[in-house]
């Protein structure tokens, strides 16, 4: 449901409880783990939502008028290439200044797409580490 | 690979050094599901640093034992257990925790390594044998007679 790393989830679980905020509660299957919010998390949860739907606003306000990006998931309503809305079907092409306002978001996108993938990396490291244990192990012959 | 210089270095049977074969390819197969949880629960960046700190103090130790409970303590117990991290276990969790398309691949890859090493440091270690004499692969002692085993570092 959550997009977290099961070590980032424990972590971040942990550090709730050891604030008070949630606490653990029995469950039937003893597989699962069960948290509800304490009497002062739900004062917090509170306390914050009204400053979480703010600061939500904000950046989404800024990013529409920065970037010419939509409320609805963020896509923009108009094609960059006037070509291609020729035919008078779909978004409308943007405006001038719309284009040259995006850019930022663009390059970045365009830089990250010509790296490697981190997990390639990972593997990498991984891949040398497996091969020198292999090497380390095979010197008394197993 | 070096069971032979061993029995000629130290006058050692073959089964005291088997012995401590057999404890390090034991605990190698049984630390698997241990680390596995250990993982998770520590991070395996911290697990795998620890482990390589294991398994480089293990091994620089062999150099200096003198009797052949050392080389099950070493060889056996620390290297086997520092060893065990890095077994098929961890490229599992690798490729589970950063692919989703291509973990096939990347779990292939990352068993081949294995084998790979095998396969690069046998000869490698024949071949050092054969050139340099049965010490210098891993100058068992330091008081090996040549100055390449001085300083090489096992």
């Amino acid at each position: 449901m959550l997009a977290i790393d099961q070590t980032t989830l424990t972590r971040s679980l942990n550090l709730l409880e050891r604030d008070r905020v949630i606490e653990r509660v029995p469950h039937p299957d003893g597989r699962i783990k069960a948290m509800a919010l304490t009497s002062k998390g739900r004062k917090a949860l509170e306390a914050a939502r009204p400053l979480w739907a703010r600061a939500q606003d904000k950046v989404l306000r800024e990013l529409v008028q920065r970037h010419g990006l939509t409320r609805n998931g963020g896509w923009p309503t108009c094609f960059e290439s006037p070509s291609r809305s020729a035919g008078g079907v779909g978004p409308e092409p943007c405006p001038a200044q719309a284009r040259t306002k995006r850019r930022p978001l663009m390059s970045i996108e365009r830089r990250m797409r010509g790296r490697v993938h981190y997990g390639w990396i990972v593997v990498a490291v991984t891949f040398v580490t497996l091969l020198a244990a292999a090497g380390i192990r095979s010197r008394l012959g197993c | 690979m070096l069971i032979i210089p061993l029995e000629r270095e130290f006058g050692w049977t073959r089964a005291t050094v088997s012995f401590a074969v057999s404890i390090n390819l034991f605990l190698y197969g049984l630390s698997g599901p241990f680390i596995a949880g250990l993982m998770d629960r520590l991070g395996i960046r911290r697990v795998m640093v620890t482990s390589l700190a294991l398994v480089a103090t293990g091994v620089a130790l062999t150099t200096l034992m003198t009797a052949s409970w050392q080389l099950a303590l070493l060889w056996g117990v620390v290297v086997g257990l520092g060893t065990g991290t890095m077994a098929s276990v961890l490229g599992a969790l690798v490729a589970n925790r950063w692919f989703t398309e291509r973990r096939g691949v990347v779990l292939g890859l990352l068993t081949a390594s294995s084998a790979t090493g095998q396969l690069l440091f046998l000869p490698l270690l024949a071949s050092m044998v054969v050139r340099f004499g049965c010490e210098a692969p891993c100058c068992w002692w330091p008081a090996s007679r040549s100055s390449f085993c001085r300083w090489w570092p096992c």
